[in-house]
């Protein structure tokens, strides 16, 4: 008879046999894989890196070839609308055009402008130069952008996130009452208007009929940018319109969704106990309802934060704000190639940036989440 | 008494008890929120986020509104505006760098090429004769391979330093030296081999090739010439990336200042202007601003005087006819290129028939000039007959004789027996058929449909060739695209206009020759190097006439067989006299060029538009 078979070994055995059941042997594997294996944290974080390294290598190549899809000669185009304006001489144009293409990483073919563009920015962190601004480089003129877009963007989100989750907590928590309901049904209309649209009426009646407010830029005239109170308050008063037309809409976002978190913590067990040992509700709120609720609303707030890099394109648009959104425009405008790049490469390293930190820090605020593979 | 609350009621007491902030959180927290803002700000400056590149202005100045600002008898710089010419241009994105030779170095319709900026001669178009300014004169040696330039001992820099023939030396040097500057014409520097500067005010230049035109370079024709920068602040500076700012020049203005929210730029009379005792410009100020896109806002601002120069001629015409006392519109200003039909001598469609000039007249005779004239083009112009513009000046170019042998006429019937008479015949379906090919065309435009002009003239067209039987399409095409296409030879017909000829028609003759016809796919550098013309026959009457001063009575001949060649070649059809109107505000600012005297050419963003702000007037009204 044959012997029984692996699939059938144990059905086959005699009735009353003594059946060991085989344990699976560990192997000790050494090398790089074993202490690998006995250090789980810092295999995660190894993973997460070579991850995150991957994603930004992928993102920029696509952008590369994204923004070289676009047709036609970027500088060649530049040079004829100064001949046409009679400013450059015709004759010298072709050998200004391949000056200026060898310049801007525009010579050769794709794979070589692809080679010498990853080389210049692995190795040199360079982009290089602007075509509005020449010859400062393209991450100067992001860097010179990025303070107006974090000063407005950032300071929105701050203010709108922690507007929404006050609001939003004390929604979910007395969700029976009037005032939650009125807010609910503000949150529910006033989260899907545009913000563009609600900046429009604010322009409209703020800054046109009454004259309160200014309706563009980031300070006055003939003001010097510096540490003093006229530009300091100038710069907070050109900055209302535009942040509370995003705060408004961003906070009502927040608010709705601390509220669907806390409702649903609302009848977790902890807060009975909590309730039981007679802590005033105030304090259960605060210390045992909201911080259950974070979570999620932390990795939206991280998230936001690296989108904000990439500048609120018609928002600084509309409030002529000279953010990177504002940049993005005007270098399309002229199809500025390195500059669109170095914004679009900017927010794309941001975003990764912030959603890999988000991944190595998660763990920390709560102890429920664990490295694991 | 207690007051009770359900399990997730909050009781007010507890809730201030536990938010009440005491004194010292109180100040923390003030605090907090201080170095945040203190922070930002300080992020902002030490990054050099100063200088946005390019807002879009809504007319407001110091905060106040256009309203306002003239209620304050204000101009948008924020100067008097009895004292202030403001004029309207397209919006400006460059603030902080004067430089001429680097791309976006400087926007050349910002004041800095017009009353900052001054040149050695001036061409008035208007009139065809040259104006001295930095220089006095010329002479050149027998055969014209030595150029003498006298330069104005009166000139000086607005900081005072004299203007020499050093600061010429110079910017030849650097351009030189520098030969991917923008602004840099070959025909300058390539043609120079040495120069001395016997004196202060004396230039000899030794050339390497005979060029009795050499001193054109140095001619203000049409917005710019050679910039001559001064040596004492230029020579410490990489010119590939000095911003020159503030500019010193010699116009009879100064920078006053920027004002980047508003894209507005001023500029202040120099009371020290070395030329104050021949043009006392009246206005102590004057301004560029960008204008509104939008034509209602652009026109509201012109009516309400907020600027001199500006809005459409719809709108003030319109006005005008109402019953405004205050706005003129000059009709008379002929733009230096006319529109025109650029042809492909190279296209291989419709069977490569046009590389056969009798089809290139065909297309000729299927533009109806006279309804481009008068219908497409606001207000109505007249139809090319010359390949230059009609300027007085321009009279003495003008041949009759040969004009009448090639009448530029719409004859759709001669152009039907004409393809007939090349092999382009028409076949039972209504479509002609050249070589075996059935025939159809393309007409690219940088023009988009709305904004008329070169689309509309190229619609008429295509529409014109559908009917003769050779379907035929418009498209518009953004500018880089038609930039590539254009310049690589890759169109059939190319909607555009006619430039060239300004001093003498060499200058238009000169790039239709052969040597620049380069192979389909490679980039010509030139509009006119388009149509990639091959003719040795033209070649040789415009060689002969290169060598020859454009004034020797030898060199007529052959004008006019450059002329007749040309002519029967046809590379280019002109259609119609470029007319573009101007329109003044008179409020503050009277004896604007008119019909009768343009002064010269009144185009705010030429050179020349100097002697215009010479020629104005206070008119005293608010």
């Amino acid at each position: 008879m044959a012997g029984p078979t692996a699939g059938g070994a144990q059905s086959a055995a005699p009735a009353g046999a003594i059946t060991i059941e085989e344990i699976p042997l560990i192997v000790e594997q050494g090398g790089v894989r074993g202490w690998l294996g006995a250090h789980p944290v810092i295999s995660y974080l190894l993973r997460r890196f070579v991850l995150y390294v991957f994603t930004l290598w992928a993102a920029f190549t696509a952008t590369f070839f994204f923004f070289r899809l676009i047709p036609g000669n970027p500088i060649g185009a530049y040079i004829e609308s100064l001949q046409k304006e009679y400013l450059e001489n015709a004759s010298a144009s072709a050998a200004v055009i391949a000056h200026y293409k060898k310049v801007f990483g525009l010579d050769g073919n794709l794979l070589q402008q692809y080679g010498s563009y990853m080389y210049q920015l692995i190795f040199k962190h360079n982009m290089g130069p602007s075509l509005l601004s020449y010859p400062t480089p393209a991450l100067t003129l992001v860097a010179q952008a990025i303070p107006w877009t974090l000063g407005l963007l950032g300071l929105a989100t701050i203010i709108a996130w922690l507007l929404g989750i006050v609001l939003g907590a004390f929604a979910g928590w007395r969700r029976e009452s009037r005032i939650s309901g009125f807010l609910t049904y503000c949150a529910l209309a006033t989260s899907n208007i545009p913000f563009f649209f609600l900046a429009l009426i604010l322009l409209l009646f703020l800054a046109f009929d009454l004259n309160w407010l200014p309706s563009s830029y980031p300070y006055g005239n003939g003001l010097k940018v510096g540490l003093h109170l006229p530009f300091i308050l100038s710069l907070l008063k050109h900055a209302i319109l535009p942040a509370v037309s995003l705060v408004i809409v961003s906070m009502f976002g927040n608010l709705l969704g601390m509220r669907t978190q806390m409702i649903t913590v609302l009848g977790e067990d902890y807060l009975t106990f909590a309730n039981a040992k007679g802590l005033r509700p105030w304090h259960i709120l605060r210390r045992y309802g909201m911080p259950n609720c974070y979570l999620p609303q932390i990795t939206g707030l991280m998230i936001s934060f690296g989108f904000i890099f990439n500048g609120n394109i018609i928002l600084e648009n509309l409030f002529l704000y000279p953010g990177v959104g504002h940049l993005l425009v005007l270098a399309v405008g002229q199809l500025d190639l390195n500059t669109m790049m170095a914004v679009t490469d900017t927010s794309i390293f941001m975003v990764i940036s912030a959603v890999f930190l988000i991944d190595m820090f998660l763990p920390l605020l709560d102890p429920r989440i664990k490295f694991s593979r | 008494m207690t007051t009770h609350y359900s399990d997730n009621e909050l009781d007010p007491k507890d809730f201030l008890d536990q938010t009440r902030l005491s004194r010292r959180q109180a100040i923390a927290a003030g605090a907090g929120v201080s170095a945040a803002a203190v922070g930002l700000n300080y992020l902002s400056s030490c990054m050099g986020a100063q200088t946005p590149l390019s807002p879009v202005g809504d007319g407001k100045t110091l905060g106040k509104s256009a309203e306002e600002l003239l209620a304050s008898n204000l101009s948008v710089g924020g100067t008097p505006r009895a004292q202030t010419v403001v004029t309207d241009q397209t919006t400006m994105t460059v603030f902080n760098s004067f430089n001429y030779f680097i791309p976006n170095g400087s926007d050349y319709f910002d004041g800095f090429g017009q009353v900052c900026t001054e040149f050695l001669w001036y061409l008035n178009v208007a009139t065809g004769k040259l104006v001295p300014w930095l220089a006095t004169g010329w002479e050149y040696n027998s055969d014209h391979t030595q150029f003498t330039m006298h330069l104005n001992p009166k000139a000086h820099w607005n900081d005072g330093m004299p203007f020499t023939s050093k600061d010429v030396g110079f910017s030849l040097d650097m351009l030189q030296k520098n030969a991917t500057l923008l602004n840099n014409n070959p025909n300058t520097t390539g043609e120079l081999t040495s120069y001395t500067t016997p004196d202060d005010h004396t230039i000899v230049m030794n050339l390497n090739v005979t060029d009795p035109r050499y001193h054109y370079n140095y001619i203000c024709g049409i917005v710019a010439a050679f910039y001559v920068m001064p040596q004492h602040i230029w020579a410490s500076q990489d010119p590939t990336s000095f911003k020159f700012n503030p500019p010193i020049m010699t116009g009879p203005y100064k920078l006053y200042n920027v004002l980047a929210n508003d894209l507005v730029v001023t500029w202040q009379k120099d009371p020290n202007y070395w030329n104050i005792a021949n043009m006392n410009c009246k206005p102590e100020f004057a301004v560029w601003r960008s204008a509104s896109t939008d034509l209602d806002v652009a026109f509201e601002q012109f009516k309400t005087g907020v600027t001199d120069y500006g809005s459409d001629y719809t709108h003030v015409h319109a006005l005008i006819k109402g019953g405004f006392k205050n706005a003129e519109i000059l009709t008379k200003f002929l733009d230096p290129c006319e529109r025109a039909i650029l042809i492909n001598t190279k296209s291989t469609s419709a069977g490569g028939a046009l590389k056969d000039y009798r089809m290139r007249w065909v297309i000729s005779m299927l533009l109806d000039r006279e309804r481009i004239a008068n219908d497409v083009w606001v207000p109505a112009t007249e139809p090319g007959v010359f390949p230059w513009a009609a300027y007085p000046g321009n009279k003495k170019w003008d041949v009759p004789s040969i004009a009448a042998k090639y009448p530029l006429k719409y004859n759709p019937a001669k152009a039907e027996k004409l393809l007939d008479q090349i092999g382009a015949k028409k076949h039972s379906n209504g479509k002609r058929y050249y070589k075996g090919h059935a025939m159809s065309l393309q007409v690219i435009t940088g023009t988009l449909a709305s904004a008329g002009d070169e689309y509309s003239i190229g619609q008429l067209l295509a529409e014109a060739l559908t009917k003769v039987g050779i379907p035929s399409t418009v498209k518009y095409l953004g500018s880089s695209v038609l930039n590539e296409k254009q310049g690589t030879g890759e169109f059939d017909l190319l909607s555009q206009w006619l430039c060239g000829e300004l001093i003498d028609p060499y200058q238009l003759y000169y790039q239709f020759q052969s040597k620049f016809a380069l192979p389909i796919g490679k980039l010509a550098a030139n509009a006119n190097e388009d149509p990639r013309l091959t003719d040795p026959t033209f070649d040789k009457a415009v060689s002969q006439l290169g060598k020859l001063s454009p004034t020797a009575s030898e060199a007529t001949p052959y004008f006019h067989s450059a002329l007749n060649r040309w002519f029967h070649d046809m590379p280019a059809v002109p259609t119609i006299q470029t007319l573009y109107t101007q329109q003044f505000n008179t409020t503050y600012w009277k004896n604007w060029p008119t019909n009768s005297n343009i002064y010269t050419v009144p185009d705010n963003w030429w050179g020349q538009w100097l002697f215009v702000l010479g020629k104005i007037q206070p008119a005293g009204g608010s």
